[in-house]
């Protein structure tokens, strides 16, 4: 008998709306199961079956059962142990204000003795390696730190199954790939059944023993890791790692390539006589924004966060800020903004510094800023009141709005809010657009939804500028990238030349080609210059 | 030995109510010096080294002096008049103990927050009620966040032309903007937080509080000491108060009032003498184990 087992599992709102319809699965113990599928596809529905105590109003039909028990006649107390549940924001589901009393929140729900969750929460902050912050502050911690605690506070109740709801979708790719290692020993060393929905697939499918595809409220596919890459349809092939989509793109059968090794031998196929075209060089224009030795601290007292930035981007470009946390990257796009003022250095907006911009005329046709968080520009109940209290032009955005306009900005999916900012910044008609991690947490059609908008506001005239960790996306979009380190921007240059120096920093498919195409950085290019040269063994 | 400031939070809790109970209670300039002499000790040495104007409530003293004799003219010895009132040496008498009890109560609170850390005043009320412990770190978690959250708002509607301080009108649409904006954050998010709490089990029944102290037998002595003397004193409480008017008289037995006084010396001088002597003692401990560990290397 199989460890946990759905059968005809639906759920219906009050309202009759099924979200979900005649799911059919088995999960053995111990299974490391990735689930994805497009936005509203019933993901974030199928997963909360699992914890009955989060379900929204509705409905559930048929069963999902756990070693032969439902899951939802279990009580209270039982389904604490049996099933534990960490939410997509890391910030959000942070109860407390302390760490250690974050730990302690479920064990004291329990009724826990005090000796039994000292040893509990020790354990388990030593397993995570916690240790350094045991007594910080919850606000004090990194994004990493924060969804480390989130999973920490919940495995305290040691689970036997761990169901995970786009976990890694607000962090930067390095503590994502920690936080998927940690979610990766834990399934290794105590046989942990994880479950979990994710938009960043490229490393999550190679460890996945399983995947789950939704598709409109119904399971599309179920099965072995390799199987489905296999077999997925076409449009689905966009959410594959980088391996797996060249094999999708070259049409080809057999063994389905899934991780960056085997796309490095799956490439080698192929004979490399026809080099990559060479890229065209960008045109001279004027620049639109430069930083000229710019330099910020936060504090008196604490070191330079800039430390003589000097750079420019130059109109009608999409230019790229990439590097890691704390690199300087956002609070350099801040000054640029005018946001914060440098204590040296000077920002030039159109030539004309920005100290000259007087009462907000900066922001008045003429430049724009959208941050992280873009939930921070939303103010009213529904989408139409939030783009009409700007007036906003929807014709400039080549997209449905039909669907969104009654909803409220909270309820869309993570692609759809930063549309929905994006046209309120845009309302201003600016002709710099400034953009702070526009693809986090975006999956890969929205990613393409927007890069192919940011396309369109291009050739409308509109320079821009974005900072992103998403090397895939820097690749496929920008006209220049620039690497930002210690405070510095160093090395701006086309993707093509950034990213074929790059040996870490750079995309998936230029380190799958690198050394048989050298200079190839998206799939799309590799599939291309495959097809000319053609396979060598056939 | 245990340094008072690292006694459990209960006794901690209990014993600031004593003496601030005691202070403000007593009508006594014995009793306010006392208690003036053990909050300043104890201030003195947990603080290490305390700003000049850690001091300046100790101008209050005087100030009660002099004030207290503008407004009550009550008291026998008559020193002069003032636009016809009369100013009594009894009235000046007065305003001092109100001045010196307002300080001791001051300088107390003031090692109060010094001491009693969010941690342990939450373990205080975890003690009575687990529930209100819980509610009382949500706040703490989320009144930092609120502001936070205003501040990136402020910033991204800034950025979209949408925050603007050029006139009045702007200046206030645009704060009551950030204020929305802030509301449907924390009333959309606050969703998640839920759903994080009852994922975790909030409802399953009765919750315990955990804490990160120990009642070890240090907080034990130290308890049972503080409450003999602070019994002792609420015995002869009455027999220690003063009466100012129409001359200062004792209400009681002197030797009442001088055991009464014992003991409240006892219960104020006693946290800045263990907290000091705890401290050198640790001192030196560490010290003696530091040396121990280079001995063996030289050896």
């Amino acid at each position: 008998m199989s460890f946990l087992k759905a059968e005809n599992l639906s759920f219906t709102y009050p309202d009759g709306t099924c979200a979900l319809h005649s799911a059919n699965f088995d999960i053995d113990e111990g299974d490391f199961v990735t689930v994805f599928g497009k936005t509203g596809s019933g993901k974030t529905t199928l997963l909360r079956q699992f914890k009955p105590q989060i379900l929204p109003n509705g409905t559930q039909g048929g069963t999902l059962t756990m070693s032969g028990r439902a899951l939802a006649s279990l009580t209270e107390r039982e389904a604490l142990g049996a099933v534990g549940f960490v939410f997509q924001n890391p910030e959000e589901q942070i109860v407390t204000d302390k760490v250690w009393r974050e730990l302690a929140f479920a064990p004291e729900s329990a009724g826990l003795p005090q000796g039994e969750i000292r040893r509990r929460i020790s354990e388990i902050a030593g397993y995570f390696g916690m240790e350094e912050w045991f007594d910080k502050k919850t606000d004090e911690l990194s994004g990493g730190q924060k969804q480390l605690l989130n999973l920490a506070s919940v495995m305290v109740m040691n689970p036997a199954v761990l169901v995970l709801d786009e976990p890694t979708a607000f962090l930067d790719p390095i503590a994502a790939a920690d936080f998927i290692a940690v979610l990766k020993k834990l399934n290794r060393e105590t046989a942990l059944t994880v479950i979990l929905a994710e938009h960043r697939l490229e490393e999550l499918i190679p460890v996945s023993d399983k995947l789950l595809v939704t598709e409109d409220g119904s399971v599309k596919y179920f099965g072995e890791t390799r199987d489905v890459c296999r077999r997925c349809g076409a449009e689905y092939t966009a959410f594959l790692p980088a391996a797996a989509r060249l094999f999708h793109a070259l049409g080809e059968t057999g063994d389905c390539p899934l991780s960056i090794k085997e796309g490095r031998s799956f490439i080698r196929k192929y004979k490399n006589n026809i080099p990559p075209e060479a890229e065209q060089k960008a045109l001279k224009a004027a620049p639109a924004l430069e930083w000229k030795d710019v330099r910020f601290r936060y504090g008196e007292k604490t070191p330079d966060v800039l430390r003589g930035v000097s750079l420019t981007v130059n109109e009608g470009e999409l230019f790229c800020l990439l590097g890691g946390n704390g690199s300087g990257k956002s609070t350099a796009l801040k000054a640029a903004a005018g946001l914060l003022l440098p204590y040296e250095g000077s920002v030039k907006v159109f030539g004309k510094p920005l100290k000259k911009y007087k009462n907000g005329s900066l922001y008045r046709s003429c430049l724009t800023y959208l941050p992280q968080n873009v939930q921070t520009v939303f103010a009213h109940d529904t989408v139409r009141e939030e783009l009409e209290e700007v007036g906003a032009d929807l014709t400039e955005l080549p997209l449905d709005w039909s669907k969104l306009l009654d909803r409220h900005p909270y309820d869309l999916s993570g692609g759809e809010q930063q549309l929905t900012a994006l046209a309120k910044a845009l309302a201003a008609k600016p002709k710099l657009l400034l953009l702070d991690e526009p693809t986090k947490g975006l999956d890969a059609l929205a990613k393409k939804t927007l890069g192919d908008i940011l396309l369109h506001l291009k050739q409308n005239g509109v320079t821009i500028v974005c900072v992103t960790h998403d090397a895939e996306f820097a690749a496929a979009y920008a006209d220049r990238c620039a690497l930002f380190f210690r405070g510095e921007a160093v090395g701006d240059d086309t993707p093509r030349a950034f990213f074929s120096e790059n040996r870490f920093y750079t995309t998936a498919a230029n380190r799958m080609a690198r050394g048989h195409f050298d200079g190839v950085i998206t799939v799309e290019q590799a599939a291309e210059v495959c097809r000319k040269n053609g396979r060598g063994d056939a | 030995m245990k340094q008072f400031s690292r006694l459990h939070p209960v006794v901690l809790f209990f014993y600031f109510c004593a003496a601030l109970g005691v202070t403000m209670f007593c009508l006594n300039p014995a009793v306010q010096i006392i208690s003036l002499g053990g909050a300043l000790l104890l201030n003195l040495i947990v603080d290490g080294k305390p700003k000049k104007r850690r001091f300046l409530p100790l101008l209050m003293i005087p100030l009660g002096g002099l004030l207290n004799p503008v407004f009550s003219h009550h008291g026998q010895t008559i020193l002069f008049f003032l636009n016809n009132n009369p100013v009594t040496l009894q009235a000046i008498y007065y305003g001092l103990n109100m001045g010196g009890t307002a300080c001791a109560v001051l300088f107390w609170l003031s090692c109060f927050t010094q001491i009693m850390s969010s941690d342990k005043l939450l373990c205080v009320f975890g003690r009575f009620s687990p529930k209100l412990a819980l509610m009382l770190s949500l706040i703490l978690r989320f009144v930092p966040l609120l502001g936070r959250r205003s501040r990136e708002s402020r910033e991204a509607l800034q950025a979209i032309g949408l925050f603007r301080e050029d006139n009045f009108f702007w200046k206030l649409r645009s704060r009551v903007r950030v204020f929305f904006a802030v509301a449907t954050s924390a009333l959309e998010n606050g969703i998640i937080a839920a759903d994080s709490m009852e994922a975790r089990g909030y409802s399953v029944g009765r919750r315990t509080a955990y804490s990160v102290f120990h009642f070890s037998w240090a907080d034990g002595v130290f308890a049972f000491v503080s409450a003999a003397a602070l019994g002792v004193v609420l015995i002869v409480l009455r027999a220690m108060q003063l009466d100012f008017y129409p001359t200062v008289t004792l209400k009681g037995s002197p030797v009442a009032c001088g055991v009464g006084l014992a003991a409240f010396a006892l219960l104020c001088l006693l946290p800045g003498a263990l907290q000091g002597i705890a401290g050198l003692v640790r001192k030196r401990n560490i010290r003696r184990s530091l040396a121990y560990g280079k001995e063996a290397e030289t050896a």
